[in-house]
């Protein structure tokens, strides 16, 4: 016995040991690549922030040939052109002496002769000269490329223009340097990049690769083999070394003997930022949506200058393009709604880090929408931390529910956050004790351009307790018939149920489980089988459940489980590749005008085909999205401002595909077309008859449009996705679709498996 | 003289043993007991007193009497069950103390496994096409969905008396090795056989015991909530609703009256049972 | 009568199988690679059709788990101090507080005594969800929240081990205490000297019992906690998605060994501490 347990005793030990030399084992906190400090100990200093300034381009000029460059004087140039769309000349040469502010055209008479020439990259080199890169694309090229556009084969790599470099000495005087450039793996040369080393040389990176080219014989010193680089990807040069980065590291290469070097790791996800190497060469930046961040040469933590939570990097409508160090700070150049706009950052120690006053807005999941108007509001609060928090955005141990009793929790308490995204919140019973404040008058400057049937959805006796930002509608198109017979729910089940009988062959829509096809249809019945008060009528239930029948036995029950999409998908979709058969018809939530111009233009090109608002028991569905109310107990007349943020032109212009604008001017300046005349708009690839074809999709006519916003303005019945019911509905119904249950006695199992939830 | 004081002594002098314990006690359990009672007669949002208003609701819930049946029905089916099960384990391993050192560890194992790995655990058994249903398949027999139908109810049985099967069993040895075996000796003499020494003998020893154990086997009955609720979500199949769902979705729903009413009706009722324990079990106090 | 003996065994042999098999599962499955638990998992978590399996013995056995999970996530070691930190600290608060309050019962007389017993053991009993909020507030109220005190302190003061270790002072023979106090002892030694040792199994069962049920609380530091830095172990496990079934098994033993690490170790004490009450004149 005493043996036994000396044995135990051992073993014990041994275990506890090994588990705190496990421990040690631990890399300490901060070592970790991509460990930041978090919250603003960035410096431990309480004061001093980075503040934002925009700037402007000169009003001209609308593209620029490849963002802006810092000369090695600390000036800052840029060539640009005053074209919509096309990278051609005339351009313009533009010099800034004060860190981007002003902009004054410089004379450049090397420049005179590019009229018909694509600038498509420019740096500087260390003594001040000027490189640029140019493809002539004569008139007969661009035929060419037309031509290749409809049949859909590209040129040969011969065809294309070569690339010429050009060097402008700070004296003006340009001279073509001859480069060879090496083609990528599939033939073509294809130029991202281009840098100049110390020494004069050429370092450019290509598509699978970067090379180092020598100045003086044009030819390749040195391949890099980089792997595939997306066209943002981000590449330098410092200290004879070469960078690029991918989407989890820094590669970097010596130029000085082409060798591969030890690359730094980098964090999942920072490999899409921008990157730049500081002036004195000792550090590393970095910039994406959550802030400026810096690297020391050598280490291994980022530490974060900036946090983008505080500035418009991290607005959900800005593009980042580039990011450069300045004399004083950094100029960072997004592209915002079609413009380029520099914003400069400048340190200021006066100012406190974080602003000491919160206003916080809480969503359950990550909402554009509402990120633009709180990146917004931040802009025109400086004083005040505008604080945004997704609660699930990131995974944790933390369920739905979980977050939503910690909600509720803070709001009992008396506190809680000052807005509330209500998506996925018990919104019923929020407004039944009196948790949301009225927001009659954060809704009346815009009160007249909205919606009025969408934005009162919410309406009670009490007032307008919560206001959706957006909305989504359930449509469908497909074949001229079908789309007739299916006038409501009842008539499309029984057409598919008569068609499927004379066509055994045909699949009447793209998604046939039961489960999945009530999911589709819940947005048009449930209105109509759910009574006020949220119970179940068992009458509609049983049509709903009958149609929902007939339509799946017509087809095999299989779910296919693919996430529910609108727009390019539903396309897609309803092309045969030949391995499945084609729907008749696609059932889905459209959320931007994209999503019906992709299917209008399918509709046109096959023929035969028709766009409708989805069928079902109710009529003129519409689902609110980007529900917001307000806390009754938090800071109301900030929150209020923000409601009417949320609804202003400058948000609800931006189309992130969330939603269509509750605002009907918005909605109507997002039907008119966004393509410019003379533009091609979008290809897709799909299949007609087992045959490829490539489907230009431009921009359905006027007709269609007016006809969609004259339904949107009808639209009256909202209709929100009970996740719970209808997965109780799932469960309880399964036996019924089987056929080993009859249609009464499962309504009524639904009804008495659902009591206790509706009851509560 | 001496024994006066000592008496007086002994009549307030646990007080002061009780005192800090207490003085916690009072801020972090009573205070918000306190206030759960004060809610439970209240709105929720502004606290303007409704007077009974909300026990009404609550008792006239539809939910809050499906969840009370299951509940009672739970505690009512599993307790005994483990209790039984635990006294004939224990009994059976007192005998041979030699050997039982290997079982008492292997039964009090799943005490130790955390909540989430059971959840996985208990997905990977009794899901659909879990291994449950692919060992029924293997015999011919059909495989069903446990969770999502009447045989949850079991699954949750069974998940409660796997948790704790052994601590009950470590009890009830503490319990069956508190009796001197100079009374078997006795009766064992006196001509009484196996059977008379159990009913005679170790039952009522055991029964401060037993209190013991019924107690906590009524407080861990409650959190089997949450291995429930991990893996059958806030709506799970009718048979398993229980109360302690039920406060969760009220929760959820901001429905702090209704759920502070339940929560004192509750608490009564486990208030008068455990006094009725007492007065049954206790009789040396 | 051995063989008698050997078929009781039957019995709990079958049972502790029972018992023994989930956890089998769970270690054997954390030293399975990713590619071998989704196949086995790959039906019940929703990714594939068929029914689950399980190999007790892993076909390819790796370690690849493991070092992911001691190596690569360094919120794991963090978590873990902050579980081992606030268990040590709520069991010693437990002892400081519980065990005087046990004895106190113990050696209390009449009605009033009976009445707080009673209500404590009501207190016990009440689920977290219905004094969340209340809580909260009072926590709030005492500037604990966001951080651990706010989990050390209301556990600290729970009457739960109370309730267990008043059982076994109740278990020592009044005489033994007469005898201490004869010899001048007052109460205050009676309880250290005689009454702490003799009711160590008592003790030590508390204690076991707390550490289990505070190494994996999921609610209070869900509600109490905000800042994601002092969150415990127990929440560590993600979702169960599955390609991190592995990681999440692994994570599961690794949380599974202290808890057994103190039944080895304190078993001994308990068997001890339940044969020494046994001695009853």
């Amino acid at each position: 016995m005493k043996q036994v347990g000396y044995f135990r005793r051992l073993l014990a030990g041994l275990c506890t040991l090994a588990l705190l030399a496990s421990c040690s084992f631990a890399p300490k906190e901060g070592t970790a690549s991509g460990l930041e400090a978090s919250g603003s100990d960035a410096s431990n200093v309480a004061m001093g922030r980075y503040i934002e300034e925009e700037y402007a381009l000169p009003a001209e000029i609308n593209i620029l040939a490849d963002g802006i460059d810092s000369m090695p004087d600390g000036r800052l140039s840029f060539i640009g052109c005053s074209h919509e769309l096309e990278h051609l000349g005339p351009w313009s040469l533009f010099y800034s002496e004060d860190g981007g502010k002003s902009w004054e055209k410089q004379e450049a008479p090397w420049l005179q002769g590019m009229d018909s020439e694509v600038i498509s990259h420019t740096a500087y080199g260390a003594d001040g000269s000027f490189y640029f890169i140019t493809q002539s694309y004569t008139d007969a090229f661009q035929e060419t490329l037309s031509a290749a556009m409809q049949t859909g084969v590209m040129p040969a790599p011969e065809e294309y223009p070569p690339y010429i470099l050009h060097q402008v000495a700070p004296d003006g005087n340009m001279s073509d340097i001859r480069i060879q450039w090496v083609p990528d793996e599939d033939g073509y040369v294809n130029l991202l990049a281009l840098h100049i080393a110390e020494n004069g040389d050429i370092v450019v990176q290509h598509q699978t690769s970067a090379v180092h080219y020598d100045r003086q014989t044009g030819k390749a010193k040195h391949t890099f083999l980089t792997g595939f680089a997306n066209y943002n990807a981000s590449s330098f040069l410092y200290d004879d070394i070469y960078a690029f980065v991918t989407n989890n590291e820094v590669q970097q290469y010596s130029l000085a003997n082409g060798d591969t070097l030890d690359s730094i790791s980098l964090a999942e996800g920072d490999g899409s930022a921008l990157f730049v190497p500081s002036r004195d060469g000792k550090a590393l930046y970095r910039c994406d949506g959550r802030g400026i961040y810096r690297l020391v040469k050598g280490g291994s933590i980022w530490e974060r200058l900036l946090d983008g939570e505080l500035s418009s990097l991290t607005l959900p409508s800005v593009r980042l393009q580039s990011l450069l160090e300045k004399e004083e700070g950094f100029l960072v150049l997004v592209r915002e709604e079609g413009r380029n706009i520099p914003l400069s950052y400048r340190f200021d120690e006066t100012v406190p880090t974080v602003p000491e006053k919160a206003f916080t807005i809480y969503s359950l999941y990550e909402n554009s929408t509402i990120r633009q108007a709180a990146g917004l509001m931040q802009r025109a609060h400086p004083e005040v931390r505008v604080d945004y928090t997704a609660a699930l955005a990131e995974e944790s141990g933390q369920t739905a529910s979980d977050a939503v009793r910690a909600l509720n929790t803070e709001l009992l308490a008396g506190k809680g956050p000052d807005v509330l995204l209500l998506d996925g919140l018990p919104l019923q019973s929020y407004i039944a004790k009196g948790v949301l404040l009225d927001l009659k008058e954060a809704v009346a400057p815009e009160a007249n351009v909205l919606l009025p049937n969408i934005a009162q959805a919410f309406q009670q006796e009490s007032g307008l307790l919560a206001i959706p930002t957006r909305f989504a509608v359930p449509h469908m198109w497909g074949k001229d018939a079908f789309i007739d017979a299916a006038a409501d729910f009842e008539s499309m089940a029984a057409y598919i149920e008569e068609y499927h009988r004379q066509n055994p062959d045909s699949r009447a829509l793209l998604y046939m489980a039961p489960s999945e096809l009530m999911e589709d249809f819940y947005y048009t019945c449930a209105p109509a089988f759910r009574a006020q008060d949220g119970s179940i009528r068992r009458e509609e239930f049983m049509q709903f459940l009958s149609g929902i029948k007939q339509i799946a036995d017509t087809g095999d029950m299989q779910e296919i489980g693919y996430p529910y999409d609108a727009g390019i998908r539903s396309i897609l979709w309803a092309s045969d590749d030949g391995e499945g058969t084609q729907p008749e018809i696609l059932c889905y939530l459209s959320q931007s005008m994209e999503d019906l111009a992709f299917p209008d233009a399918y509709c046109a090109f096959v023929g035969g085909r028709k766009f409708a608002l989805m069928a079902g028991q109710a009529e003129n569905v519409f689902v609110p999205q980007g529900i917001l109310g307000v806390n009754r107990a938090g800071q109301q007349e900030l929150a209020k401002e923000f409601v009417a943020l949320a609804l202003s032109e400058r948000v609800q212009g931006c189309d992130f595909e969330d939603g269509y604008p509750v605002r009907l001017d918005m909605l109507q300046s997002l039907s008119a077309s966004p393509y410019p005349e003379g533009d091609d708009g979008k290809q897709v690839q799909i299949f007609v008859d087992g045959e490829e074809k490539w489907l230009q999709v431009l921009w359905p006519s006027e007709e269609f449009m007016q006809g969609i916003l004259e339904t949107m303005q009808s639209l009256s019945t909202p209709s929100i996705l009970d996740p719970v019911l209808l997965q109780m509905i799932v469960e309880e119904t399964r036996e019924y679709f089987a056929g080993s249950k009859g249609l009464e006695e499962t309504a009524d199992a639904v009804i008495e498996r659902t009591q206790a939830y509706l009851s509560e | 003289m001496k024994q006066k004081r000592r008496r007086i002594r002994g009549s307030f002098g646990w007080f002061f043993f009780v005192l800090p314990s207490l003085i916690g006690v009072a801020v972090f359990v009573l205070v918000p007991f306190a206030d759960v009672i004060r809610r439970s007669f209240a709105e929720t949002m502004s606290g303007t007193p409704v007077g009974l208003c909300n026990y009404q609701t609550v008792f006239a819930n539809r939910a809050f009497q499906q969840a009370s049946y299951n509940t009672i029905r739970f505690v009512l089916i599993c307790m005994p069950a483990l209790l039984l099960l635990s006294l004939l384990v224990a009994l059976i391993l007192h005998g041979q103390p030699e050997r039982s050192g290997l079982f008492k560890t292997t039964f009090l194992l799943p005490m130790a496994v955390p909540v989430a790995s059971v959840v996985l655990l208990w997905k990977a058994l009794f899901h659909q096409n879990g291994l449950l249903s692919s060992f029924m398949v293997s015999v011919g027999a059909q495989p069903q969905d446990w969770m999502k139908t009447g045989w949850a109810f079991w699954v949750l049985v069974f998940s409660y008396i796997w948790k704790n099967l052994g601590y009950d069993m470590i009890l009830w040895l503490a319990g069956l090795a508190g009796i001197s075996p100079s009374l078997y000796e006795a009766a064992q003499v006196d001509g009484a056989g196996r059977l008379r020494c159990f009913t005679a003998i170790t039952l009522p020893n055991l029964l401060p015991t037993l209190y013991t154990i019924t107690v906590l086997s009524f407080l861990n009955s409650f959190k089997v909530f949450r291995e429930a609720y991990l893996v059958a979500g806030d709506y799970p199949h009718s048979s398993m609703y229980m109360l302690q769902h039920l406060f969760n979705n009220w929760f959820a729903d901001l429905d702090m009256d209704k759920l502070c009413a339940a929560a004192v009706v509750v608490g009564f009722v486990i208030f008068l049972l455990i006094l009725l324990l007492r007065r049954a079990w206790e009789k040396d106090i | 009568m051995k063989k008698r003996k050997l078929l009781a065994l039957l019995l709990p042999a079958a049972l502790a199988l029972l018992v023994w098999l989930p956890a089998a599962l769970l270690i054997g499955g954390s030293f399975m690679g990713k590619a071998e638990v989704s196949e086995c998992l790959g039906p019940v978590i929703g990714s594939e059709k068929g029914y689950a399996s399980w190999h007790l013995i892993p076909l390819y056995p790796t370690l690849r788990p493991y070092v992911e999970l001691l190596l690569d996530s360094p919120q794991f070691f963090a978590m873990f101090w902050n579980s081992v930190k606030t268990v040590a600290l709520i069991l010693a608060g437990q002892f400081l507080f519980g065990a005087p309050a046990a004895w106190g019962f113990s050696r209390a007389k009449g009605r009033f005594s009976n009445l707080l017993f009673t209500v404590y053991i009501v207190l016990m009993l009440m689920p977290f969800q219905v004094t969340m909020v209340s809580s909260y507030l009072v926590l709030d109220r005492l500037r604990l929240l966001d951080t651990l005190g706010a989990l050390i302190l209301p556990a600290a003061f729970s009457t739960f081990p109370v309730f267990i270790m008043y059982r076994f002072f109740c278990g020592i023979p009044p005489e033994m205490l007469e005898s201490a106090s004869l010899d001048g002892a007052n109460t205050l030694q009676v309880f250290l000297f005689i009454g702490v040792p003799l009711g160590a199994s008592g003790i030590m069962s508390a204690m076991v019992l707390g550490f289990l049920e505070y190494w994996s609380m999921i609610e209070q530091p869900l509600t109490f906690l905000h800042d994601k830095t002092l969150w415990p172990l127990s929440l560590y496990l993600p979702n169960i998605v599955a390609d991190k079934a592995g990681l999440a098994l692994a994570a599961s033993v690794v949380t599974l060994l202290p808890a057994i690490l103190i039944f080895m170790l304190g078993q001994q004490y308990l068997e001890a501490g339940i044969k020494a009450a046994g001695l009853k004149e």
